[in-house]
């Protein structure tokens, strides 16, 4: 019995290499397959070209300094100054060439490299300003750095931040604006006379600094300059420029000179749109609609050296060959870039070049190119003659380098700065956005994809194939193509940018698709969801809102041609939008309807309320959707919360709003945490393993509220501080529950998902954070199921009412967390069957992937389980949760600058679609319980067919062998 | 002639550790062994025959005992987790005494040479036997929580109750 015997080996064996390759799990050769990263740097403020290397060193708005390569435009090293996204005020040292940096209470300095060379803690954790010291008295060949902080000066070395002298505290330092001008710190407030001047040498020769008083004509604005030539000022009417000359002999003296007697040409605009630069003989006076003229001051005089009328941008001075100049920018509107280079002392133009802007207004996607930050930089060409480059950001937030009469380079930074994101579908098939036509593959490319995966998975590939197997899963994957997907993964991202752009990304490869740029006066605060369709031929459509008055408006958007559908002007300032979770269904259209409120901050005052579409479909449904629709908020005192209910009058009258109730809470709020009221629930039940029954309570009308000592506020000693949680009925204002967390304090973070309340909070003597989690069941006490009652009769489900409460049972407990929360999140999946992680947004930046089942309370206190709680999936309890590096969903990046993360459920239940953005973007897609409904997407059926194929040929050879083994035994 | 057709060699008669069982045409084995029992008259053998031929049916309505007490001591063996193999015999335990019981009436038929032969009884005894087995599988599958017994069976798709207010959040 030899033959079928042998047989069955063949096949055992040929199953057991199908199961391998099923079950081995590839982690390398995905990553890239469902997620994307794209790192950027920001909206430079200040640029600085690197001395001996080809590179561009920026400092942006979004707190980041970092080196660009001149070549590429490629970032050559970054580092994030973690602050609340301000703009670090940047000092360039050029003896020690380092970046010295201040922002958010430390005071740090960078080499060009991107090394830390020393770090300083400033005493108050707020912005602070710092200078290079080039006075006199400096005899220290490193230089010195001066630290202004809330009235505070601090010397430092700029070598070592040793202290070259004893801090000093000058009160009347702590003003709006501060200048360095020609070794004296200038501090004014803005739209005030007044005027402090404070020698800087006295601070560095420790003496007690003189502080004098200057009294200026006029009102100064926050338009102002200092440097060698002095300090200049715009006036806070915008029409004259006030000189301060100090140093030489005699007094500081303000001059004030009307504009239009200085530069005839210039038209009168207000003093916000205009900026000026100071250079070694003068200043830059430059009006941001049009015109820079350059200054020259001689004995506080200023006087015209020359003035350019098409002039958008303006440099700070550079040395060009043996000349000092700055650098002009014109022209931005048509189809050329010039760029004028302009002696600061004689106001010749030394330079003029011409750049072709076509390619950079593709990248703008049509957004006027308004420079709003010039560098300008000198090198020596072939010819040893001196050319010139600069770096041009632009208020869209291109970037870009400019140099020999070519853009070398351009790098969108618009979407460093997204403030918000929506999830929308994207066309179906046939209809597909135009100019976007995906590659389409032939047959041959397909077969030859199929048999390199093989290949690869039997490891008998070459590098080579390796590599065009990455290749082509890139070209025949349908994740970039521009339609829907049957499963819902493929979706158009629209980001609202802090430049004023709408941009539509295509989920699969983070491109844009289309932008649309805002004019400044006309930016949109607000990205809200507006109208969708169940038929395909519509597209859906995407509310615009700014909220501020004067012109607040409201506009839809077609959200796969970001074309403007209508436009709205507001009769008022909305200081609140709210969203009403049920929408209003009109034919095969779903409308999103909101309530706009304006409500000023003054005590007593009723919110004014407008629905938004403001028909009769829209009040009816309003109307018709809740019995009695309430709306709270975190009033205007700290630590006030008020609801109010809403009634909605007869047609037309619009919505009046009644203070409810009013809930005045002990110390400072430190978080506010709501279920998302469209979150969907599979169960309202939990069954445990002895199948008892807890209902679950879901009242969408809970708050969580953490009160304690306010972030940031001194500890007294002998004070205790406590967290305490309070879970709020937002129609009733009744408190249902708190819980007190000695010895701890924020900052809290906080989300309600379900029936669990998740928050962080600091623990004051071990340092550490705890996560404490909260599952809230409903205690009526005798409440019974009837298996019939349920079965039969359909009204077996009773409304609940917050004005009849059910007892609330609360089971909670705390553990530490390895991790410092800065955010949370939950996932969504289109049912919400699927088992939930929690999305911990952490201070290195980066998500971590939390399953729901490690902050479970009812985690039992012993390491032996039973059975049943073996079954219930519950896990010993532990006092630290446990910490995978696996678990990130960032995986190993750094999303720098991570402000928020979106969530999208597909229409597959096991998976959902993350996208986390700062300064950097990062889009994954998540299967928070693996993927248990679908085959991967590079499943290789080529090898399955093979596999199948082998065992049917195995099997017909093994039975042919066996008959002749038998007919050989026989004849024996 | 008909005789003659069985009277063949093949090659499977040629194994050589089987005997030949081929007899000649004509003889009658069981003539051969009790030449008297066709000459006596059958009458006087009757009762007897009778007695042992329910005796036989009621040992063969009793022979599954055994087997379902192996087959119950295995299930109880093999505890109550979820997992292939014992989902498998529960399986088993189920089906089998199922289809017994589905094919009692074959196992037991009526006899019309002895109209007077008892096979209910003993059936019924056949079908209890397996009743049991089949209890024993039911109760497993209780014991593996996979009979829908008790209400939370039932409740875990049931509906979040709608709420009557709604507070809008400002925050």
């Amino acid at each position: 019995m030899r033959g079928p015997l042998g047989g069955m080996h063949v096949q055992i064996l040929l199953a057991l290499i199908i199961y391998a390759i099923v079950v081995a799990a590839r982690f390398e050769d995905q990553a890239g397959a469902y997620d994307w990263y794209k790192q950027h740097i920001g909206i430079a403020t200040s640029a600085q070209f690197h001395p001996s290397k080809p590179r561009v060193c920026v400092a942006t708005e979004q707190s980041v300094v970092g080196c660009l390569n001149l070549r590429d435009g490629s970032i050559a090293w970054r580092k994030s100054l973690q602050t609340a996204h301000a703009a670090p005020s940047v000092a360039y040292v050029e003896s020690s060439s380092s970046l010295v940096t201040a922002s958010g209470g430390l005071v740090r300095a960078f080499d060009l490299e991107g090394g830390l060379k020393w770090q300083r803690k400033l005493p108050v954790q707020s912005g602070a300003f710092v200078s290079e010291v080039k006075g006199k008295g400096s005899d220290n060949s490193s230089g010195a750095i001066l630290a202004v902080q809330a009235g505070a000066v601090q010397v430092l070395d700029a070598a070592d931040a040793s202290q070259l002298s004893k801090p000093h505290q000058l009160k009347g330092l702590a003003k709006d604006n501060i200048v360095a001008a020609d070794g004296y710190l200038v501090a004014y407030n803005t739209g005030s006379k007044a005027v402090l001047l404070v020698s800087t040498s006295s601070f560095v020769a420790g003496d007690a600094a003189a502080e004098v008083v200057v009294e200026a004509p006029q009102n100064l604005s926050a338009a102002a300059a200092g440097g060698p030539a002095g300090f200049a000022a715009l006036s806070a009417c915008g029409s004259s420029l006030c000189v301060l000359r100090l140093g030489g002999s005699g007094d500081a003296a303000f001059s004030c000179l009307r504009l239009d007697a200085l530069v005839p040409e210039l038209t009168a605009a207000p003093a916000v749109s205009r900026k000026l630069i100071a250079t070694s003989a003068g200043f830059v006076l430059l009006s941001s609609d049009a015109g820079a003229a350059v200054l020259s001051v001689v004995d506080g005089a200023p006087k015209l050296l020359r003035f350019n009328a098409a002039a958008m941008g303006a440099s700070a001075e550079a040395v060009v060959g043996d000349d000092t100049a700055v650098g002009l920018v014109e022209g931005a509107t048509g189809d050329k870039l010039r760029l004028v280079v302009v002696s600061v002392s004689s106001g010749e133009v030394l330079q003029e070049e011409d750049f072709p802007a076509a390619a950079l207004n593709r990248a703008a996607h049509g957004a006027a190119l308004q420079p709003g930050l010039v560098a300008l930089g000198a090198f020596r060409k072939k010819d040893k003659s001196w050319g010139v480059r600069a770096l041009v950001v632009f208020r869209c937030g291109l970037t870009a380098l400019l140099q020999q009469g070519v853009v070398v380079w351009s790098r969108d930074e618009s979407l460093a700065t997204i403030r918000q994101t929506l999830f929308v579908d994207l066309p179906a098939n046939g209809t597909a956005l135009k100019g976007d036509a995906a590659a389409k593959a032939d047959m041959n490319t397909r077969i030859r994809y199929q048999v390199l995966g093989a290949k690869v998975q039997l490891k008998l590939n070459t590098p080579a194939e390796a590599a065009e197997l990455l290749e082509l899963r890139g070209l025949l994957s349908d994740k970039n193509t521009p339609t829907r997907d049957v499963n819902g993964f493929r979706k158009l991202l629209l980001a609202l940018t802090g430049t004023g752009s709408l941009s539509a990304l295509h989920n699969g490869d983070g491109r844009v698709l289309w932008s649309r740029t805002f004019a400044p006066d006309a930016v949109p605060t607000r990205l809200l969801q507006w109208r969708s369709y169940h038929d395909i031929t519509h597209a859906p459509e995407v509310l615009l809102l700014r909220e501020t008055q004067p012109g607040a408006y409201v506009s839809a958007i077609n959200a796969h041609t970001g074309e403007e559908l209508w436009k709205q002007p507001l009769t008022h300032g909305v200081s609140r939008v709210v969203p009403v979770p049920a929408p209003l269904i009109e034919g095969s259209a779903v409308q999103s309807v909101y309530l706009l409120v304006d409500h000023a901050p003054a005590p007593g005052a009723v919110p004014a309320v407008t629905l938004l579409p403001d028909t009769a479909a829209a009040q009816a449904h309003f109307a018709s959707s809740q019995r009695a629709p309430y709306l709270f908020w975190e009033g205007s005192q700290p630590g006030v919360l008020q609801g109010f209910s809403l009634e909605a009058g007869a047609a037309g009258a619009g919505i009046s709003a009644r203070l409810a109730w009013q809930v005045a809470l002990p110390d400072s709020v430190l978080a506010l945490a709501t279920r998302d009221p469209t979150e969907p629930i599979q169960s309202s039940v939990k069954v445990l393993s002895d199948r008892t029954i807890k209902y679950k309570y879901l009242n969408p009308n809970l708050l969580f509220v953490a009160t304690g000592l306010a972030n940031g506020a001194a500890l007294d000693g002998d004070d205790s501080t406590a967290v305490t949680a309070h879970l709020v009925d937002t129609v009733t204002g009744r408190v249902l529950y708190s819980q007190s967390h000695p010895g701890a304090r924020g900052p809290v973070t906080a989300v309600v998902s379900e029936n669990l309340v998740l928050y962080h909070f600091r623990d004051v003597e071990s340092g550490r954070f705890v996560a404490c989690s909260m599952e809230m069941y409903d205690a009526t006490p005798g409440r019974e199921f009837s298996v019939l009652d349920y079965l039969f009769n359909p009204n077996s489900t009773q409304p609940v009412s917050s004005l009849t409460p059910t007892p609330i049972e609360v089971v909670s407990q705390s553990y530490f967390s390895r991790i410092v929360p800065t955010g949370l999140a939950v996932t969504r999946t289109e049912q919400g069957i699927t088992a939930k992680q929690l999305l911990v947004v952490t201070n290195t930046d980066q998500v971590y992937a939390l399953d729901r089942r490690w902050v479970d309370p009812r985690r039992p206190k012993k390491q032996k389980l039973t059975q049943d709680e073996m079954e219930e999936g519950l896990t010993p309890y532990q006092d630290t949760l446990p910490f995978s590096p696996l678990s990130f969903a960032t995986l190993d990046k750094q999303v720098l600058g991570l402000r928020a993360v979106t969530v999208e459920p597909t229409r597959l239940e096991s998976t959902c679609l993350m996208f986390a953005h700062g300064v950097d973007l990062f889009y994954t897609r998540l299967a928070p319980a693996k993927g248990f409904d679908s085959l991967e997407d590079d499943f290789n059926y080529a090898l399955l067919i093979a596999a199948l194929v082998a065992l049917s040929v195995g099997a017909v050879i093994m039975n042919y062998m066996t008959k002749q083994a038998q007919l050989a035994w026989k004849w024996k | 002639m008909a005789d003659l057709k069985s009277w063949k060699m093949d090659f499977e008669s040629l194994i050589p550790d089987r005997k030949s069982q081929t007899d000649p045409p004509g003889y009658d084995a069981s003539i051969a062994k009790d030449p008297i029992g066709m000459l006596s008259s059958s009458k006087a053998k009757d009762k007897n025959a009778l007695a042992r031929r329910q005796q036989a049916l009621y040992a063969k309505a009793t022979a599954p005992i055994k087997q379902v007490g192996m087959m119950c001591f295995m299930a109880w063996m093999f505890g109550n987790s979820i997992q292939i193999f014992s989902i498998f015999m529960t399986f088993n335990l189920i089906s089998a005494p199922v289809s017994a019981i589905m094919s009692s009436g074959e196992v037991f038929p009526r006899d019309e040479e002895w109209k007077q032969l008892d096979t209910l009884t003993p059936r019924a005894l056949y079908c209890l036997v397996n009743l049991g087995q089949l209890i024993f599988g039911l109760y497993k599958l209780s014991a593996m929580r996979l009979l829908p017994s008790s209400p939370s069976d039932f409740i875990s798709t049931m509906p979040v109750p709608p709420v009557l207010e709604h507070a809008y959040p400002a925050l």
